[in-house]
This record gives C-alpha cells, structure tokens and sequence, in this order.
C-alpha cells in the first residue's frame, strides 16, 4: 500500500510538475493563435521528453551516476564543455523567465508590481533551494501545480465541438491569418518548450540523489510513461481554451493575465483564483528545479560535491553557484526586461541546445561498458535516432525562424 | 570505461563563443524595427499594428466584462486592462517610429495614429474605472471599447 501511495504520488507529481512558464505561455499563445493546428507538436515533445527522461533515469539508475559527470568522461572535456555552456545558458534563461513567472502571478494576484515581487521571489527561490528538502520540494509544487488542471475542466464546461476539434488537430492546416514560416516558428517554440534540457538534468540528478537502482526502474518508468503524457495533457487543455475563448475574439497571448482569462469566464472567481495558484506553484516548482539544474550541471562537469541529500557546507561551490545564478536571475529581470519576451525566447533557445542534451544521453544509454543489460533496446534506440534528427532540425531551423519571423510577429 | 569521441566529435562543433555571439545578434536583430521603403510596406506594418492594438483592446474589453459580471478579482483585471494599455502603447510607439516612405503614406499614418491613440484612451478610462470601482464608468468604458474594436475592425479591412 505504502509502495502504491508512493508511486501515485510520483505519477501526480510529474503530472504538476510538468507545465512550466514556457509550457503555460506558449501553449496559451500557440492555441489563441492556431487553435489546435499545432496539438501534434505537443504529442511530438511529451514523446520526445519521455523517451529521452526515461533513458537518463535509466543511466542515473544503473550507474549511479548523473548526466553531465558521464557526459564529459564519455565524449571527453571539451566536447563536454561545449555541451555544458550551451545547456547552462538555455537553463538560466529558463530559471530567469521562471522567476519572472512567480513574480507575475503574484502581480496578478495582488495588483503590486512584479519588479517589487522580483527580489522577494528570488530569495524565496534560493532559501527553498539551500534549506528545504529536496523530496518536500518536487511534491508540494507538482501537487499545487495540479491546480491547473482547471483548464481542462474550462474546456470540458465549455462543452465544445469535440469532433471539430479533434478534426483541427489531427488534420493541422496554417490558419489564413498566419505565415507559413510563423507555423513553423511556433511549432519550434513548442516543441523546445516540451523538451526543455533541464527536465532531463533535473529528473537524473534527482534520481541519483535519491539512490535510485534497478528495483526503482519500474516506478521511474511509471512516473515517466504516466505522468509526462498526462502532464502534456495539460498543456493541451490550457491550448484548448484560449483556442475557445481568445481566439473567437482576437486576442492574442503576450501576457500571463491572459492565459487566465478563460478560466475566469467560464469558472468565476474561484476558477481564476485556483489558476493563479497554479501558475505560482508550476512557476516556483520550475525554478527551484531550473536553479538546481543549473548547479548540478556545472558541479557534476567539475567534479564538486553537489546535491540538496549533503549539507550545505559539504556542497559549497555547488550552494555558491545557485546563490549566483539565483541573484544573475533576478538582476537581469531587474533591467525589466519583459519576463514573457525572455520565456519565448527560452524555448526558441531551448530547441536550439537541444541535441547538446539528447545526443549524449542516447550514447551513454547505448553503451554497454555503463549500462550493461539495461542498455537501450531496439525500440528506444530507433525512436532514439528519429528523434536525434528531429532535435538537430530543429536546432538548425530555430535561429533563421527566428529572424524571418521576427520572433513570430 | 574510456572517453572515445572526442577528438572528431570537438572537429565538427564549432566553437562555443561563436554560437553565442550567434544567438546574441538573433536577439538582437529579431527586436529590432525593420523600415518600410514603399507604401506597400508601410501599410502592411500599420496592418499589423492595428492587428496588435485591436487583439489588446479586445483583451481589455473581456476583463472589463468579466469584472462587471463579477467573475473576476479587481487586483487581477486591473492588472490586465493595464498591460493592454501598456502594450497599445508600445504599439504606438513603435508605429510611430517608423518613417513613412512617402507623401501618399501620410494619411495612413494620421489614421492609423489616430486609431492608436483613441485606444489608448478607451483602455485608460478603463483602467482608471476599475481602479475606482465605478461600476458605470466601466460600462461606459467597455461602450468605447466596443466602438474601438469597430474601427480597428474596419481600418484592418481597409488596409488589406
């Protein structure tokens, strides 16, 4: 029963923790915009995320050891180096635009302005990553971020036309308002906010802080193969009802006040309160796992000490670096660059570091010398290609979209 | 359990701090105004700018909506109808600094200037409204938000 309880927790958690800043506003945008024409690059990135999250649970599992400290003894230093800056930069972006995120949901909540919240949010962030337990972090954000499960029962209330929708979905056309090149620029977007790097770093280095080992290779597939689907469903959902409610009337998503609109019409006071909610803790639970991502990266490339299981005097550098990227976050978000503008570029940036991230991990699954009998199979190989290209496409047609686009204008 | 690649594999990627002066000039370049050398695209920049301004106007007018028919917080629609001010001003601005190419471009900018400008009005009387709780004041706002929306509307037809 205890083992039950525990699985269901991971499950619920991964479900929450699933939706991040970029998740929340590019979905909303994608969906007031192109309606459900671009859901298959949803599926594409949570199949993508969870093909490559299970292969890094795996390696953390079996070896014991986390990505960036295999990464740099399998390809060598400077390769591995190439790879850490490339995946280091896109973090602190993202953790940037996180925290930007818990600054706006708190504005929205309480009408103050973000910047005022900024600083507060950044030394919330950085006490909750020195003092709170690791395990106490990843449920209570990814339980509360479960709130946000409200845009599925906005579009469920809303009562649509489920066969138009699934025909817009599963026959995706470019809307006549919208450029090709734009498509495809979002579809970019969404596909680097599915399968943004630090949920692989984050979801491997939290397994080998928690000793993870074969008997554990069930219930991290479970978390994976369950909660990651479902927590694209929540993408989908908050997609589907900015696709109902803003795009009917023009609008279109530049600001998180926004994507609540719908919950607010279709479900009152208590509807936009429990999706504010759920933008704080998806946000929060991002950036502590974002801060942390970027800290495990750095010290497991350098062989410091890291992890939230030691005391803090035992993993200084590693505490040193958090404190760092968590004060760099808050004075860039300072300047008051608009934290929305830097969560859409972090997902452009994102897809284009991703084969930094995903074509190391495939080698080390593939290699028997650390893996053994639990190398890849024929299936997680194959998907494991057509995915490689599909994440070096990407990467190189995310810049020239950008441009063409004008960042999707 | 050896390094194996890593000799070809740092050959073919190119080096780090190019690719971030790379994605720095991406940034840059991608924020920036591009001009308009014809009419033709001078009009299709004011087209989009009414397409932005109309898409906050209409963000605007549902949160007043909402908050009159009390399905929304004051904080929150505040904080909406203010960032729909905010950005119908980023879209004035930036309509604005760009050049028209020539005389026969003037009168699109006068009209679309115009446009701009009373809908930065009807979302500041809005917001000023909601701020002072004056449940008619914000009727008469989302009124003038309406009759916004139709002249956005009818601007963007014309400037197709």
């Amino acid at each position: 029963m205890k083992r039950l309880l525990s699985v269901a927790l991971g499950v619920l958690t991964a479900i929450g923790g699933f939706v991040d800043i970029g998740d929340l506003v590019t979905n909303a945008l994608v969906g007031a915009r192109f309606g459900l024409n671009l859901a298959w690059v949803v599926i594409v990135g949570v199949i993508g995320i969870s093909l490559f999250a299970e292969m890094s649970g795996r390696v953390a599992a079996i070896s014991g050891r986390a990505t960036f400290d295999l990464i740099r003894e399998r390809l060598g230093p400077r390769v591995a180096l190439l790879d850490l800056i490339g995946s280091v930069a896109v973090t602190l972006l993202t953790f940037i635009a996180e925290i930007g995120g818990v600054a706006l949901a708190l504005e929205l909540a309480t009408s103050v302005n973000y910047l005022l919240w900024v600083p507060l949010c950044g030394l919330a962030v950085w006490l909750v990553l020195w003092r709170v337990k690791f395990s106490l972090v990843e449920n209570v954000f990814g339980m509360v971020g479960l709130t946000l499960i409200v845009f599925a029962v906005v579009v469920w209330q809303l009562g649509p036309d489920w066969g138009a929708l699934w025909e817009q979905a599963s026959r995706p056309d470019v809307p006549a308002t919208e450029g090709v090149p734009t498509y495809w620029y979002y579809a970019v977007a969404l596909f680097g906010a599915a399968m943004t790097p630090y949920e692989v770093f984050f979801f491997s280095s939290g397994g080998v802080e928690e000793h993870w080992s074969t008997k554990d290779l069930s219930t991290m597939r479970l978390n994976v193969l369950v909660g990651f689907p479902l927590g694209g469903l929540l993408s989908l959902a908050i997609a589907t009802s900015t696709a109902l409610i803003l795009m009917p009337a023009g609008i279109e998503v530049n600001t998180l006040g926004q994507v609540a609109l719908p919950a607010a019409q279709e479900l009152g006071k208590i509807g936009l309160a429990v999706a504010l909610i759920g933008f704080f803790a998806a946000t929060f639970g991002a950036a502590c796992e974002t801060g942390l991502s970027v800290g495990y990266s750095v010290a497991q490339y350098f062989g410091w000490q890291w992890g939230k299981f030691v005391r803090p005097r035992e993993a200084s550098l590693f505490h040193v670096l958090l404190l760092l990227s968590t004060i760099t976050a808050v004075a860039v978000l300072l300047t008051t660059v608009d934290p929305i503008k830097v969560t859409e570029y972090s997902v452009v940036f994102s897809a284009v570091a991703l084969p930094l991230t995903y074509f190391p991990i495939l080698v080390v699954a593939n290699d028997r010398d650390y893996m053994g009998e639990h190398v890849n199979g024929r299936f997680s190989n194959a998907l494991g290609q057509v995915y490689l290209v599909l994440v070096t496409v990407t990467a190189v047609a995310a810049i020239p979209l950008l441009l063409i686009t004008k960042a999707g204008q | 359990m050896t390094a194996r690649l890593p000799a070809r594999a740092t050959a073919r990627l190119p080096h780090a701090g190019a690719g971030v002066v790379w994605l720095c000039i991406a940034l840059v370049v991608s924020g920036c105004i591009s001009p308009a050398r014809t009419n033709e695209q001078y009009r299709a920049k004011a087209r989009i700018a009414v397409q932005q301004a109309a898409g906050e106007v209409a963000t605007a007018a549902k949160a007043v909506d909402l908050q009159l028919q009390r399905r929304t917080f004051s904080a929150y629609t505040d904080e909406v109808v203010t960032s729909s001010e905010t950005a119908l001003g980023g879209v004035d601005d930036s309509f604005g600094s760009v050049q028209p190419p020539d005389p026969s471009s003037d009168g699109i900018r006068d009209a679309v200037s115009s446009l701009l400008s009373d809908a930065q009005a009807a979302a500041a009387h809005a917001r000023i409204a909601v701020r002072r709780g004056d449940t008619a004041g914000m009727r008469a706002a989302l009124d003038e938000l309406g009759t916004v929306a139709e002249d956005l509307s009818d601007a963007e037809e014309q400037l197709r």
